[in-house]
């Protein structure tokens, strides 16, 4: 029998609860977050250079009227686009294709699957890394498989009209489990009994892919795009990694233009002002991803 | 003319057999329900009848053709499942039109037959919602709805009012047997539930554990049932079971509670058969509460069921049978029942069979 | 049958491309010197621990071979990358474990708001938050500081740890803590007594989920950091030699950097889906 005094034991109020859960979290995000955004809003609108030291003046729109008018950066947005729609087209029809092949289990199934899902998990660097070193001219191991079939060698990484379309490669390579994964998932969600009922109702296999499958997977099959167009456009790690955005600039992607105008030029203040273009650009595109995450938990 | 025939059907899975030496035939038009406690093989049939599973061994015929080897879309069967199977991105009107669709009729033809199948079922002003906005009731005539639509040969259901709570369960139960007299099709039902069989089949095929026990009309299967089980499982409250001994020709039978009952047909029949250790099976409405009875015993408690009354007498330590009466007194303390001996059954105790007048 | 074939074909071609390259970067790392260059590209050869001994300075003459100068940096660095990826994970696991608490059982005012303001962190570009953050950082005197790198790593992971943890902790029922309350409990003592022993098997798949993400991280840790808090991923791609890329070492050190990695994701698999979407697809 619980004693009737210590059922009041100190209550912590419900509110203030909430507080402490949730307080730390908020702040910590502000701080390090938004903090961190105003303070580069700010230096947008200066001449700052984190190498020069001269005097901060404010240039006022300045930076934002270079970054926008000059065509080098239209075009490394190109060059980026371009590889966003490559890479991301690929990555959707192979994923998905893959996952068509795994919808039925086998044996050895959860082992197969696990170890497809390995090449998303990497460091982009580790990636980057061997990839340069399977797709390098002489010894890599990619150019000796084409041998095997009588092609020529490729200059993967140092071939102005093919590097873009490697790291393509590369990123098709680790993503498309990824699209596979969340395929995979809609795929098993959708009950047997609803191609049993096809089945009886005498459709035919691509009636049936049409009608059933298609509709059915396509939301998670589009958050799966969202997200990989997203994470491809600022992309970074690998470009960096394998060519520099050599050869000449030819896999000058945004990130990676951005990168070379704060730590190479050192134009801190003109980088600022950049970064806010993109962002602006990226918070339109995750605001789609979130609309889309609405829809579907509904 | 038959229109289903299946031949020792049978169905392994591993180990396990779920259905075994199953051989059945169901006529043009008729209606006939699988019942059964779950797990006994009925809805393994009739997805082999459907060819959504294959059988081990035997062979099912559809119409006079061997259909056994043959894919579901080959049959021009019908399956309304348990969970209706409605596809949820689609309209009701759009799952319905899905079977005339998948081959390939005209759109204007397809809307006709919709139209005509939405009247048929009072969906009319639902054909523009989707499963998810539908009631389950709704939902069970979308699946009735597509499976009529096709006009198929036989129908096929399973267990098809399992998800609907009581009342209106009642109202398909109805709706069903009307849509049939207006349809007359082919249809093998499969439930687990007693008093729909007994309201809708023409006839009843019970089964157990793999396999048939009996096939029968209800009427047959309600007074005549074959077995223990059979005799359990029908009607509720199910048959009474009093164990008797036979103590030979012109003796009777001893009752648990030491009592002698003499009946001369029945002492014959157990005669015939040899048996000594018996078993009565007596419905509680075929019981009578009296004065003067053969059977002895005391009223323990009773359930007042509106028109009538239903009594648990003890007629023996441990042994406790009920009783209907639908007098309106209550009567309690000691009673004497008597026998409605013309609806009375007579089982082997050890066997579980019920002894009949003709040899088998 | 032909089908089924075809089938089993493409799904072994598949796992070819996958798998092939990992292999052979860990090939790689066994191999001699002259094995590394030659073409064709061995595919048996006779094996050697050298780049692992050199990578981890247990035999630093031998680097000289390769072209390599002075001795490696990698063992501080790995060691780096334990602890500021370990430390890291921990605290926002914990933080995110009690924020996820409070939006699964409390009525929280904007909630939707929040969460997705807290997603919406995880969505900004590296190189965009990168700069501020060195200038900030700089001015703060954090730059080639662990604590840096962690409070930068913890605050990644953050979000992320919120909507995951959220997601295991709606599925636990509620009618655990109500019992509890019931009993006597404070909500508090409802929260350690019932809920987080229940959660474990969430928090740990969450934190091995952070791990991965602040292990492989690169970018901040390449601008952040220079001597003293650089981690393994910018020291790895920094190995050069003086005749040629060591090869052979950057290959052990990205075969030592990516078996943990490997480890954990058979240890998570059951939660691969829902790990990557941040909770919104469970499997």
């Amino acid at each position: 029998m619980k004693d009737g005094a210590k059922l009041y034991r100190k209550e912590i109020s419900e509110y203030r609860m909430k507080l402490l859960f949730i307080g730390p979290t908020i702040l910590v995000l502000i701080v390090m977050n938004i903090f961190p955004l105003l303070w580069s809003l700010g230096l947008s609108f200066t001449n700052y250079s984190s190498l020069v030291s001269r005097k901060i003046s404010f240039v006022g729109f300045a930076n934002y009227a270079k970054v926008l008018s000059d065509p080098l950066i239209w075009r490394y947005f190109q060059i980026t686009a371009r590889l966003v729609v490559v890479a991301v087209g690929v990555e959707f029809l192979l994923g998905f294709g893959l996952a068509l092949l795994l919808k039925e289990r086998f044996k050895g199934w959860g082992l197969v699957t696990t170890l497809m899902l390995i090449p998303m998990m990497l460091s982009p660097v580790v990636v980057g890394l061997f990839w340069t070193f399977i797709m390098d001219a002489n010894f890599g191991l990619l150019n000796f498989l084409l041998s095997l079939f009588g092609l020529r060698r490729v200059l993967w990484l140092t071939d102005p009209k093919i590097a873009l379309y490697s790291i393509a490669l590369v990123d098709i390579w680790m993503w498309t489990p990824f699209v596979m994964l969340i395929s995979l998932t809609g795929l098993l969600a959708i009950p047997q009994s609803l191609y049993e009922a096809a089945d009886i109702d005498m459709a035919s296999f691509w009636f049936k892919f049409r009608r059933i499958t298609l509709p059915l997977v396509s939301p998670l099959l589009i958050l799966a795009v969202l997200f990989r167009v997203i994470d491809a456009f600022k992309m970074f790690d690998l470009v960096f990694i394998m060519t520099g955005g050599g050869p000449g600039d030819v896999t000058e992607t945004i990130s990676m233009s951005l990168y070379r105008l704060a730590f190479n030029k050192f134009k801190t203040g003109e980088s600022c002002a950049m970064a806010y273009i993109i962002l602006i650009l990226i918070i339109a595109l995750s605001n789609l991803l979130i609309r889309w995450i609405q829809r579907t938990r509904a | 003319m038959e229109k289903v025939r299946l031949e020792n059907l049978s169905k392994r899975f591993g180990t396990f057999e779920a259905v075994r030496d199953v051989t059945l035939e169901v006529f043009e038009g008729e209606f006939v329900v699988f019942l059964g406690p779950s797990g006994c093989g009925k809805t393994t049939t009739l997805r082999m009848i459907a060819g959504l599973e294959k059988p081990t061994r035997g062979e099912i015929f559809i119409a006079g053709k061997r259909v056994t080897p043959l894919p579901p879309a080959r049959r021009n069967i019908a399956f309304v499942f348990q969970n209706y199977a409605l596809y949820p991105h689609m309209t009701a009107f759009e799952n319905i039109a899905f079977p005339l669709e998948a081959q390939g009729i005209p759109r204007e033809e397809v809307r006709k037959r919709v139209q005509e199948v939405a009247r048929v079922l009072g969906l009319e002003h639902l054909l523009h919602l989707r499963p998810a906005q539908l009631s389950s009731g709704d939902m069970q005539k979308v699946a009735l709805g597509r499976a009529m639509v096709r006009r198929p040969q036989v129908f096929l259901m399973d267990e098809p009012l399992s998800g609907l709570d009581a009342k209106h369960r009642e109202e398909m139960r109805a709706e069903l047997k009307r849509l049939h007299m207006e349809i007359q099709a082919t249809t093998i039902y499969v439930t687990h539930d007693q008093i729909e069989a007994m309201s809708m089949a023409d006839r009843i095929v019970v089964m157990n554990e793999g396999t048939v026990q009996q096939v029968g009309s209800p009427r047959e299967v309600y007074l005549s049932p074959e077995n223990l089980f059979v005799a359990h499982f029908i009607g509720s409250p199910g048959m009474n079971f009093i164990p008797l001994v036979f103590l030979g020709k012109n003796q009777g039978f001893r009752l648990e509670n030491g009592d002698i009952v003499r009946h001369e047909v029945l002492e014959e029949l157990a005669m015939r058969h040899g048996v000594r250790e018996c078993i009565l099976g007596i419905r509680p409405e075929f019981l009578s509460i009296g004065v003067s009875g053969e059977i002895r015993g005391s009223i323990v408690s009773v359930e007042p069921l509106g028109y009538k009354n239903l009594y648990a007498v003890e007629i023996a330590p441990g042994r406790i049978i009920r009783v209907e009466d639908m007098r309106r007194e209550r009567f309690s303390g000691n009673v004497s029942l008597g026998v409605h001996w013309e609806a009375a059954c007579l089982f082997d105790r050890e066997t579980g069979q019920r002894m009949r007048w003709e040899h088998g | 049958m032909v089908w089924k074939v075809t089938k089993s074909i493409l799904i072994v071609l598949a796992l070819v491309f996958f798998l092939l390259p990992i292999y052979w970067i860990v090939a790689t790392s066994f191999k001699q010197w002259p094995d590394i260059f030659a073409i064709p590209p061995k595919f048996t050869f006779r094996g050697t621990f050298v780049h692992y001994l050199t990578l981890f300075n247990i035999r630093p003459e031998e680097a000289a071979k390769f072209g390599q100068v002075g001795k490696s940096l990698f063992p501080p660095r790995f060691l780096n990358s334990i602890v500021i990826a370990g430390v890291s994970t921990a605290l926002s696991v914990a933080l995110g474990t009690f924020s996820a608490y409070a939006f699964s059982r409390f009525r929280v005012r904007g909630e939707n708001d929040l969460l997705f303001f807290i997603l919406s962190t995880r969505m900004l570009p590296p190189v965009v938050v990168g700069i501020p953050f060195f200038v900030v950082y700089r001015a703060l005197g954090l730059i080639d500081t662990h604590i840096g790198l962690i409070l930068l790593y913890m605050t990644f992971n953050l979000s992320f740890s919120v909507w995951l943890m959220k997601g295991f902790i709606d599925e636990i029922p509620k009618e655990f803590e109500e019992a509890a309350l019931v009993d006597g409990y404070t909500r508090f003592e409802a929260f350690f007594k019932v809920v987080l022993p229940q959660a474990l098997s969430g928090i740990a798949a969450t934190a091995v989920f952070c791990l991965i993400a602040a292990w492989n991280e690169f970018f901040f840790a390449l601008i952040l950091t220079s001597e003293r808090a650089r981690t393994a991923p910018p020291s790895i791609a920094a190995i050069q030699g003086t005749s040629g890329i060591n090869w052979g070492q950057i290959a052990a050190g990205v075969t030592v950097f990516l078996l943990p990695v490997v480890v954990f994701t058979f240890l998570v698999r059951k939660y691969l889906a829902r790990g990557l979407t941040f909770g919104v697809i469970k499997r």
